[in-house]
């Protein structure tokens, strides 16, 4: 029997130091198709299958991949399409991207006003406003629009029979401040022939999205707000709960694993216990707990009780702990070593794939976590990333598609990446965690 | 003295989890219970009111609302969860090449951030430009098309009110879909599930398979009579914990609601409701009191689970 795949990258460098309590080393031994047969026919349904399933798991990832890379008026069309594309046209000489506003439905004409507020500017109007070379036009005023007092005097300078595009040119997504300096955009109305599409992917969203998650009244530094601040606050409380977790419960799983003290046993159910207590009966008197300490409104309830020990990591890390040689602990202590050097000395060059389990965990969990800072982050300075994209969300209602999706993939990247990078660590530890079973 | 010595030392290495259980887990699960009986907000400390929170519960149209939800979902997406990533595993477990390509294929999902799985399973839902609508809509103009040449008295009807046409659901803003829609956008990220279940199934002795073949078992009957019986544990260790996350799930909904609770309350499962009371109406100790009947419901289950399994499920070599 050929050993499968997955069993050989499973059995690989991460499990030979292992030792012989971990299940992984069990699937060293050979293993072949044990369901299905051999038959060609059931085994390439098989791979059909899967590969159809697969897909179906790939296309929102796809999905949102392409919407990150779209100009904001393709989000919209209909059918949707694949390849994100420019809309090319000729504006003032010159070949642009522009964005397609609208389809004139009825004819209308590009005039230069000849009087009024806006003097000398170009209008789009409809065809039939024109009367003996004047129109009633509307001026903006203090934000408001209002109607000219009387007709003004135009002159047409381009006819646009319906079905034309009324077209303007791209730029790219910033901030309302940045896009008020750029000026008037130039737009112009154009036939449909006179509009072509080309392939081109608009990275320039990424940086909308770094831009966009800021607010007017925030500190203009680029790490001082928006998307980079939450990153950072993200990276910073991660961090220490991540440390704080790995030191914690290697010094808790190594007491109860080598140290007798009384009531040992029974903290140990307890422990195993609290696992199925849900969150949110504990939540009220929690909160209430960091509110009479303060700290509501800080990092500290999101990262200072990871350096108290977390229970699932305990008992990972305890069952892995007593698979290791016993022998030699023994030998260091003969040694004269103490606890923490054993620890330091013994324990964890030999733990090191669990405890990179437990902090690949707890980096994962951290980064993901939602509800803490809902609860304990009141100022938008604070924000986590998860935090900072719904709240994106929600007061956007969700219309720039493409911006919160270039935000998405750049919150949800790292952590792919990270898969890629500790493929093995990662795999292993949910085959592990399926122990308990 | 060496073994007094060690005595506290056990419990000096012990001392971050002894203060993180009890500060952080025994204290707020006993505090709860006390708060269920007061009426107790941020700005006021509580004032014992015995049974009356109860009492409220009982009238509460919202909570039973959320309740039935809550168990809507649990009925869901527990069954879909399993049926879903253990035929994966199953058919990953056979199939012979490909293995480490399919499961990163379905964990993939399962590393997205639940608020970036919410945001973009919302715009997969959009009922106007969503991907899902988008793909679903020729099949309904289909039908439409069908209908009219069956019965042309419906093209008339269909020009005066264009909501006779049938077409796909608004999703996550229709009240019937809204909780399905948030199943199935559950079901997504059960990559993690299967890839457990393919560890296990990669764990069943090589030799049963063998002396079922010998017996003339097919490749059905093997599945039912080896395979299923010998990952049993796990999957009654999954189920378990799916009980538990049910019962919890927060973020998603509460995402894709914006905290509402969905069309007419259709996504208000109890953690949201739960929480709008804490910390929207600050009425803590009515939160408390729900909380605790939540944490009842999920070990009356847990126990419920553990009594059917005791028969059905087969642990080796115990």
């Amino acid at each position: 029997m050929p050993e499968s795949k997955l069993s050989r990258w499973l059995s690989g460098r991460f499990s030979k130091r292992i030792g012989p309590k971990a299940p992984v080393e069990d699937a060293g031994g050979g293993y072949g198709n044990k369901v299905g047969g051999g038959n060609p026919v059931v085994h390439g349904a098989l791979h059909v299958i899967l590969l159809a399933a697969g897909s179906l798991f790939m296309l929102p990832l796809l999905w949102m991949t392409v919407t990150s890379l779209k100009p904001l008026s393709q989000t919209m069309q209909l059918p949707p399409t694949w390849i994100p594309r420019a809309t090319l046209a000729v504006l003032g000489g010159e070949k642009l991207i522009v964005e397609k506003q609208k389809q004139l439905e009825k004819p209308h004409v590009i005039a230069v006003l000849k009087g009024g507020h806006d003097k000398g500017q170009r209008k789009l109007l409809e065809a039939d406003v024109v009367k003996d070379g004047k129109a009633m036009v509307k001026y903006t005023l203090a934000g408001r629009e209002e109607y000219e007092p009387e007709p003004v005097p135009v002159e047409i300078v381009k006819e646009c029979p319906a079905g034309h595009w009324y077209v303007t040119q791209w730029q790219p997504e910033f901030s309302a401040e940045r896009e008020k300096d750029q000026g008037e955009k130039k737009w112009d109305c154009v036939a449909e022939s006179e509009l072509s599409e080309v392939p081109h992917v608009f990275w320039s969203n990424y940086a909308g999205a770094l831009e966009r998650m800021r607010q007017k009244d925030d500190d203009p530094g680029f790490f001082s707000a928006g998307f980079m601040r939450c990153l950072l606050n993200t990276l910073w409380v991660c961090i220490l709960s991540v440390i704080g977790v790995t030191v914690s419960c290697t010094l808790v799983a190594y007491s109860f694993s080598f140290l007798n003290f009384p009531g040992r046993d029974v903290l140990f159910a307890l422990t195993l216990a609290v696992m199925m207590v849900p969150f949110p009966a504990t939540m009220v008197p929690i909160f209430d707990v960091f509110r009479s300490l303060g700290w509501v409104g800080t990092f500290k309830p999101l990262w200072v009780p990871a350096w108290f020990g977390g229970a699932f990591y305990i008992f990972l890390l305890r069952q892995f702990f007593l698979g290791l040689p016993r022998d030699l602990l023994d030998a260091a202590r003969i040694d004269g070593c103490t606890e923490l050097e054993i620890i330091w000395h013994v324990i964890v060059p030999l733990a090191r794939p669990a405890l990179a389990m437990i902090a690949l965990f707890q980096f994962l969990g951290c980064w993901k976590d939602f509800m803490g800072p809902l609860l304990y982050l009141t100022d938008r300075s604070q924000f986590t990333l998860s935090l900072g994209l719904q709240q994106f969300q929600s007061q956007q209602g969700g219309t720039p598609w493409h911006i919160l999706m270039a935000a998405s993939m750049m919150f949800s990247l790292p952590l792919i990446i990270l898969f890629i990078i500790a493929r093995k660590t990662f795999m292993q530890g949910i085959a592990m965690t399926g122990i308990k079973g | 003295m060496p073994a007094i010595e060690s005595r506290y030392k056990g419990l000096l290495y012990a001392l971050p989890w002894i203060i993180g259980l009890s500060v952080f887990t025994l204290y707020p699960f006993a505090a709860s219970v006390y708060y269920s009986f007061t009426d107790f907000s941020v700005l006021q400390s509580p004032r014992f009111v015995g049974l009356s929170n109860f009492r409220e519960i009982a009238g509460d149209e919202v909570f039973w609302k959320a309740l039935a939800n809550t168990f809507y979902y649990a009925a869901l997406s527990i069954p879909a969860g399993l049926i879903v990533s253990l035929s994966l595993a199953l058919m990953m477990n056979a199939a012979r090449r490909g293995q480490v390509l399919y499961s990163v294929i379905f964990y993939l999902p399962h590393l997205v951030p639940a608020t970036v799985t919410a945001i973009l399973w919302m715009w997969m839902y959009n009922p106007e430009f969503g991907l899902l609508n988008s793909m679903l809509r020729p099949f309904f103009d289909f039908a439409n098309e069908v209908r009219k040449w069956w019965d042309p008295s419906v093209v008339e009807l269909m020009k005066a009110d264009p909501k006779v046409a049938w077409g796909p659901p608004a999703w996550l803003s229709d009240t019937t879909w809204a909780l399905p829609s948030l199943v199935f956008m559950a079901l997504w990220s059960v990559g993690q599930n299967a890839f457990i279940y393919l560890a296990k199934l990669q764990d069943v002795p090589q030799e049963m398979y063998e002396a079922a073949d010998i017996d003339g078992a097919s490749t059905l009957q093997k599945i039912r009579y080896v395979t299923l019986p010998m990952i049993s544990p796990i999957i009654f260790f999954n189920i378990i914990m799916g009980i538990i996350g049910a019962f919890q799930v927060f973020t998603e909904a509460f995402i894709v609601t914006k905290g509402e609770g969905g069309p007419a309350r259709a996504t208000t499962f109890l953690p949201l409701y739960i929480w709008d009371n804490a910390f929207r109406y600050f009425r803590m100790g009515y939160a408390s009191a729900m909380a605790w009947l939540l944490f009842l419901i999920i070990l009356a289950l847990t126990i419920i689970a553990f009594r059917l399994s005791r028969d059905r499920v087969y642990y080796a070599g115990k």
